[in-house]
């Protein structure tokens, strides 16, 4: 396979010696099936052990190796090289979070937001596990099996303009996540979530951008789970307008 | 610095940690775990796995047959009481998944499918379509967060363990967003961060699968169990290691050599693509080796074909093949053989544990890939182990949670002088190494290649003495490995070279006890010594750290109702 | 720990953030065009030469291009709506959901049809 050497231009933040970012050219030497953290991987093993970021599975599963590539969030797993346009790559972390080292962000903001939205199965009652499996048709799984694909891997959030300027917007993901569970037909938390995020911190703060759909690696689509999750929301109100009494089930 | 305290620590957030956090937190509302793990606990290697989870579920079935099954795969290595223990437990943890919501593929009825898998005689394995690992790593993490006794360090990497006289008494760690050494005091660690596949140069397994809790367990004096047999996946993609799941086979999909034949007939004759994981891959190496195999950029492979099972079945069960495929080599195998090759994907050893977890340091636990009970003997049968995560992992939560209710406060002395000479052994010792002749990628890269060639599928005694001679020497020059980057806060550069610590550590054990084994048995395949040898080696192999070279003793294998006898498929 | 901050002109930098800038605005011109539609029946009802007035101020050529910024925003805004009915509301009536590009189309005919019929009823009778 033939070589060739493309120029990566890679945000730097030392936290303990800078105070701002730079920039830092690497020369990487590229071939057809080479990715971008293949590129970042040859850069810390034998140019400059200092850079620093995240990675695993390498195989777009985990979520760990998201950054700004060239301005668009992407799993650097994922991006060949040659399909890059322009001549030099630029690497940042990604966007609206804040950054702790070079390509590195914290998050745990979503990881609150995460568990506000009760990511798990809410039942009345808990059936014993000698009951066996609660049943569950093909069709019914298909009903939330799109959103149920989230990795967390946090690209929606680099990409949505909302979250950037109001940081309290419950976000892309975390309103996805809640969408799942709520389609679940063995869940029933879905007033009790809708609740939570029918607020204008939560899903009402979103103006369908749509670009959280179109960087998502595995087409979790959370644009439209939160219009649904506005339409889920407004019927909700409605019916506690009309029924007050049977409203809070 | 001390991060609070907790009644258990989990170290490792994967399938195995997080379900025995649960199992601690609900078998014990009053004691606080924490998981304490290197990554988000999402990140975790459990959400690679894409096959399946075995369990006995319909009437077809019976766990004598699973029983059957897995310890005829482990090559009649595996405890059978154990295996017993284990299959026995493993429906309930499917329901109890279930339960938390983990998104099972279904039949028309409503019930929870199940597939075919490699050396399981029916169809037995339960998945969610071919992201079984995925599903099950966030349906367990997102019901954590349903517990108030459960608590997250996330990036916080583990150093050692903290004693107290001889009990466990917490851990010290690296806080890598704080830049800081700290200690986490409790009254008991369990152990689970996966396995040690970094350790060889092809192998399915994350960057962060660097065998720390083997490591740790191994310093601490604890036994590591079996550690020669490692399995070797028939089935990864060439160059990358990306793992194409047994469920591509389990669903019928064909093994092809490049004169378009099903080879797997001069091998197992009777099981076809659903042989066993070492069987295969050793059939795929002799095909190699007599010049049926294709040629590639990255070696020789052989073809996974999947196109006479349609789109449709290959979108609805295996969507994630055909998504890696697409996306990785730029094959769409609804039209095109996938190129596979075998790759290191498990290790069957770890640190010697029962089947509560308990290892031979009072409050010391392991469990999941770290621990060997032991239930895989010598190889490993696919979707037993993502069972073994959550049926031990429930085991060993129970018995931590027992025994932190009687077991008092550790004083915190030791805790205090453990983390003054962990800051002295990493921070002054370490971090102030200036950049010397040796990179940690360097010295890195030679264990690896060094562990494929000589402690890969095939192993003599030349090779074995080699490794060992090597690894030596390795060590050696992992004292010249300078580090470049002096910043406390998230130093990657620090943490690649405390992991290959840990993995010269297991490596070591690894290549001593292969050489041990004068014997051929599941995974483990010496070319001098082709038979299995039940007189002298019906036993598991224990390493225990020494100066020098390790200890290596042995324990008979338990065998209850299954005699040994020949393996054939 | 460095805080993230937005760049000036982001929304210039990726031309799926400048249409939905573009969309997001094209409301007020949508809610300006109303304003103008109610001024107009104001003055239809004040009788025949205020109209007439009305009329030939719309005619003049300032007005013209106001008129045609106005309408260039509306369409940008009801177009892109149209793309984004589909995706935001899936339709199911198979087992499959109707991709958005047929929900897309589907507005766009039925967007034509209407203003086809309208322009007939105002200007068909002459």
């Amino acid at each position: 396979m033939a070589e060739r050497e493309v120029v990566f231009r890679v945000h730097r933040y030392r936290p303990e010696s800078d105070r701002g970012p730079t920039y830092q050219d690497y020369r990487v030497p590229i071939r057809d099936d080479t990715v971008v953290l293949d590129a970042l991987n040859h850069i810390k093993d034998t140019l400059d052990p200092t850079l620093t970021f995240r990675w695993s599975c390498r195989m777009g599963i985990c979520g760990s190796c998201g950054m700004n590539v060239n301005g668009t969030p992407v799993l650097t797993c994922g991006v060949f090289v040659k399909d890059l346009r322009g001549g030099v790559v630029t690497v940042d972390p990604m966007a609206n979070f804040p950054v702790l080292k070079d390509l590195v962000v914290e998050f745990d903001d979503f990881m609150r937001k995460l568990q506000g939205v009760k990511p798990f199965l809410i039942r009345k009652e808990d059936a014993p596990l000698s009951a066996g499996e609660y049943r569950q048709t093909p069709e019914q799984v298909e009903a939330y099996r799109q959103q149920s694909m989230c990795i967390n891997c946090m690209l929606c959030y680099s990409a949505c303009p909302v979250y950037s300027r109001t940081d309290h917007f419950l976000g892309p993901a975390a309103s996805a996540i809640a969408y799942r569970y709520i389609k679940d037909s063995r869940d029933e938390g879905a007033d009790e979530r809708l609740g939570r995020i029918s607020t204008k911190t939560g899903i009402w703060e979103c103006t369908f951008v749509g670009e959280c759909s179109v960087v998502c690696p595995k087409d979790v689509d959370p644009a439209a789970a939160i219009q649904s999750l506005k339409v889920l929301a407004s019927m909700r109100h409605m019916r506690r307008i009309l029924m007050p009494k049977s409203a809070s089930r | 610095m001390d991060r609070a305290t907790y009644d258990v620590v989990v170290v490792g957030g994967g399938a195995a940690g997080l379900r025995a956090a649960i199992a601690a937190a609900e078998a014990n509302p009053a004691a606080s775990i924490a998981i304490v793990s290197k990554v988000y606990p999402m990140r975790s290697h459990t959400v690679s796995a894409e096959g399946g989870t075995a369990a006995v579920l319909r009437d077809y079935d019976s766990f004598d047959l699973h029983c059957f099954d897995t310890i005829k795969g482990s090559d009649y290595l595996a405890d059978q009481d154990a295996v017993e223990f284990f299959v026995s437990k493993c429906p309930e943890e499917i329901v109890q998944l279930e339960h938390w919501g983990c998104p099972w593929s279904r039949d028309p009825d409503g019930r929870v499918s199940q597939r075919a898998f490699g050396g399981m005689s029916v169809k037995r394995t339960v998945f969610a379509a071919d992201k079984v690992g995925f599903h099950i790593l966030h349906a367990l993490f997102q019901t954590t967060m349903k517990f108030d006794n459960i608590h997250r360090l996330d990036e916080f990497f583990v150093t050692d363990l903290i004693r107290e006289g001889n009990a466990a008494a917490g851990v010290t760690a690296l806080d890598m967003r704080g830049g800081e050494l700290v200690r986490i005091t409790s009254k008991a660690v369990v152990l689970a961060t996966g396995g040690c596949g970094r350790i060889y140069e092809f192998t399915t397994n994350g960057f962060i699968k660097t065998g720390d809790g083997m490591a740790l367990a191994y310093r601490a004096g604890v036994a590591l169990k079996d550690m020669e047999f490692v399995q070797f996946h028939p089935t990864a993609l060439p160059g990358t290691g990306i793992l194409i799941t047994e469920a591509a086979r389990g669903e019928g999909g064909y093994l092809i050599n490049k004169d378009g034949e099903r080879f797997l007939k001069r091998y197992v004759p009777e099981k076809m693509e659903l042989g066993p994981r070492d069987i295969l891959s050793r059939s795929i190496m002799s095909e190699i080796r007599e010049g049926r195999a294709f040629d590639g950029p990255y070696g020789h492979y052989i073809g996974l074909d999947l196109r006479h099972l349609g789109e449709g079945t290959i979108n609805t069960k295996l969507p994630m093949v055909r998504e890696l495929a697409e996306k990785y080599v730029g094959i769409d195998p609804v039209n095109e053989l996938i190129p596979v090759r075998p790759g290191q994907h498990y290790i069957m050893g770890g640190v010697a544990t029962n089947a509560r977890g308990e290892t031979s340091v009072p409050g010391l636990y392991a469990v999941g890939e770290t621990a060997c009970v032991s239930i895989n003997g010598a190889n490993r049968l696919g979707s037993n182990s993502l069972s073994e995560c959550l049926v031990f992992g429930t085991s060993t939560g129970r018995a931590v949670a027992e025994y932190v209710r009687k077991k008092d406060w550790p004083s915190g002395a030791a805790a205090k002088e453990a983390v003054l000479a962990e800051e002295a052994r990493i921070y002054d010792g370490f971090l102030k190494r200036e950049r010397g002749s040796e990179t940690v990628a360097g010295v890195r890269k030679e264990m690896q290649q060094l562990m494929e060639r000589d402690v890969g599928i095939y192993r003599t005694e030349a090779g074995l003495r080699e490794a060992c001679a090597r690894l030596v020497s390795l060590r050696e020059r992992f004292a010249g490995i300078g580090i470049a980057d002096k910043e406390r806060v998230f130093n990657t550069e620090l943490t690649t070279v405390l992991e290959l610590d840990y993995m010269l550590e297991v490596a070591t054990a690894i290549a001593h006890s292969a050489l041990g084994r004068e014997e051929s048995r599941g995974a483990h395949s010496r070319t001098d010594f082709p038979k299995r040898d039940d007189a002298r080696f019906l036993n598991h192999t224990l390493a225990f750290r020494a100066d020098g070279a390790p200890r290596i003793e042995y324990l008979p294998v338990t065998i209850t109702r299954w005699q040994p006898a020949a393996r054939v498929y | 720990m460095l805080p993230w901050k937005r760049p000036a002109g982001w929304w210039l930098r990726n031309p799926r953030y400048f249409l939905f800038q573009m969309r997001e605005v094209g409301g007020v011109f949508a809610a300006l065009y109303a304003l103008v539609l109610l001024w107009q029946l104001r003055e239809f009802s004040q009788g025949e030469l205020a109209y007439a007035t009305f009329l030939a101020f719309m005619g003049t050529p300032g007005m013209f291009v106001v008129n045609a910024v106005m309408f260039a925003f509306v369409l940008v805004h009801a177009i892109t709506w149209f793309a984004l009915i589909g995706k935001a509301q899936p339709v199911q009536l198979t087992k499959e959901p109707i991709p958005w590009q047929k929900a897309f189309a589907g507005n766009l005919v039925a967007w034509v049809g209407i203003s086809v019929v309208v322009l007939y009823l105002i200007f068909g009778g002459l």
